[in-house]
């Protein structure tokens, strides 16, 4: 099949006029080989067959399907074992599975009753967002929800089911650059958005990001709060996200930065490329896998391990000996839900672990209580810690 | 990270990236053994469901295509086997589709029509609404009619979207789509 493939790149190229003698060999002992493949060369030059291939394409509904596919695999969770790396490690695993899976089960049944309730206030969070335009009318934004295309100056902008998509603008006039727009999630809720500039930004719940519809010729410049993942594209000019304590200078580059105003520290995670990060105390410039702390005024620099930073965007939370304070206000966001400790001492207790975060919360919280020395009770929307 | 790689990490917005990719082509792929858009439509749900069960197989990105591909063949055989065992009648395309020659010039089909569609998509969307009238023959004036903007406009579009299609394109494409 593989074959296949080179033929059709072939095709390709010979049109442009780009093939090498030996390619150029390749694809005549293709065409010399029968007739149906000197046909098939024939209908691939021809207007008539693409303009009814493409309205054959217009019948089938990716989105409807892609819908249908996503459901399905939210539904199945199981994940598929290799028989093989089971029997290897099946004599040094077999044994603290069991002993964990049964500690799970044990405390599962003693508090199962009593914290499952909650499950029908707090839901996991969803793709849902506000969008505010520059004339300060707002729009409802939810997955995959088509809504009327929305002009901002000369911009377009439209809801797929990636994300807020702004259209790439021939127009970079100062006027268009002066049209901000804010995207807002709530507790519960994450959005994408792909700027003018094809930067691509996910906001995690609690967030908002205001950007202009186009950028300007010299820099692109967003505002944050909150918590983001950024991926930009690599245009020349500098990129910066700018927020009350920090600015961050990028050229094309992914990283995460975690803004919270409820959070002592603003963290800044790259994960490639490069960023410097501009900040009143001082400046630090970051390689990949590196981490800048912004407390207080003092700037700090550190290794870690990136993906538990960003592993949010593929729907998982990661924990690594983080405080209980820090859990649970982090799964408070994406499941909007209040909490208080009545255990002062519980604050301090560490977590560390992956969990999915589109589970139900009493999933997690039996998880945790069966990790810890914590116990749960649920009033409402609102979880204790004893 | 390629696409590649974070598909096997269990990134579910590369599994829709990949499926935008090749959603189209190889729904027309299964809709030219079978030709039904529901359920062509359906074989390439199922499908995606196993490239997702697999993912951590593919190395590649060659492999996950062929992997596609054969899996949308296959799923077309066991479909047309079952429908002859209901309606017990002979088809020709149990033979088509026993033919390794045919069905690889069939990935070729699919796989030169289906770059082009994407990139036709990629253009942004007055572009992308002019290109499809201009494809479908529409003369600058029907298209202003048909989209109620003015025929400068239609110009203007098409410049734009031609300029975006000759950088990405292979010239032969674009070249066709000067002649309209």
């Amino acid at each position: 099949m593989e074959s296949s493939f080179n033929i059709s790149d072939l095709i390709v190229k010979s049109h442009k006029g780009e093939l090498t003698a030996t390619e150029q060999q390749t694809l005549t002992t293709w065409l010399e080989k029968n007739s149906l493949n000197r046909d098939l060369f024939e209908k691939l030059t021809n207007n008539r067959a693409l303009v009814d291939r493409i309205d054959l394409y217009q019948k089938f509904n990716a989105e409807k399907s892609f819908s249908k596919i996503d459901k399905h695999l939210a539904e199945k969770k199981v994940v598929p074992f290799k028989p093989v790396r089971l029997l290897k490690y099946a004599a040094t695993l077999l044994l603290p599975l069991l002993a964990s899976a049964a500690i799970v089960y044990y405390f599962m049944l003693s508090n199962e009753d009593a914290i499952s309730s909650i499950d029908e206030q707090v839901h996991p969070g969803v793709q849902k967002a506000t969008l505010t335009l520059a004339d300060g009318g707002t729009v409802e934004l939810q997955e995959s929800e088509a809504f009327q295309e929305v002009k901002q100056g000369t911009s377009t902008i439209k809801n797929e089911y990636s994300g807020l998509i702004y259209a790439s603008s021939d127009d970079i006039s100062e006027a268009q650059a002066m049209i901000f727009n804010i995207l807002t999630t709530p507790y519960g809720g994450r959005y994408s958005v792909r700027l003018s500039d094809g930067t691509r930004v996910t906001l995690n719940a609690g967030s908002s990001l205001k950007y202009p519809v186009s950028f300007s010729d010299s820099t692109r410049t967003v505002y944050l709060q909150g918590e983001a993942y950024f991926e930009v594209t690599h245009n020349g000019k500098p990129f910066i996200v700018s927020n009350e304590q920090q600015n961050i200078r990028v050229l094309g580059t992914s990283f995460n930065v975690s803004a919270y105003a409820n959070e002592p520290a603003v963290l800044t995670t790259l994960v490639e490329g490069k960023v410097q990060i501009e900040a009143p105390g001082g400046k630090a410039v970051l390689a990949p896998g590196e981490q800048s702390k912004l407390l207080g005024n003092q700037l700090t620099v550190e290794k870690v391990n990136t993906s538990q930073y960003t592993s949010w965007i593929n729907g998982k939370f990661e924990f690594n000996r983080d405080n209980m304070d820090i859990v649970i206000k982090r799964l408070s966001r994406w499941y909007d839900f209040n909490y208080e400790f009545e255990n002062k001492d519980a604050v301090n207790y560490h977590f560390t672990g992956r969990l999915d975060s589109d589970q139900p919360i009493s999933s997690i919280l039996q998880m945790l209580e069966a990790t810890s020395n914590i116990r749960f009770e649920t009033n409402g929307k609102t979880i204790v810690v004893k | 990270m390629e696409l590649i790689e974070r598909f096997k990490t269990g990134d579910k917005n590369s599994l829709n990236q990949l499926f935008h990719q090749y959603f189209h082509r190889l729904c027309a792929f299964c809709h030219q053994y079978i030709n039904d858009v529901a359920i062509a439509e359906d074989i390439v749900q199922d499908t995606f469901i196993s490239l997702w069960d697999k993912r951590t197989d593919f190395t590649h990105p060659q492999a996950l295509k062929s992997f596609l591909y054969t899996t949308v063949r296959n799923k077309c055989l066991n479909h047309i086997k079952h429908q002859l065992v209901v309606q017990k009648h002979e088809s020709s395309v149990i033979h088509e589709l026993h033919d390794d020659e045919d069905f690889s010039r069939r990935v070729i089909e699919e796989e030169v029509f289906g770059q082009l569609y994407e990139e036709i998509k990629a253009l942004p969307e007055g572009a992308h609404k002019i290109m499809a009238l201009v494809l479908k023959g529409l003369k600058n004036r029907e298209i202003a009619e048909i989209l109620g903007i003015s025929e400068n406009t239609v110009k203007t579009q098409k410049k734009i979207a031609y300029a975006r299609l000759k950088a990405k394109l292979d010239p032969v494409l674009y070249d066709f789509l000067l002649t309209f």
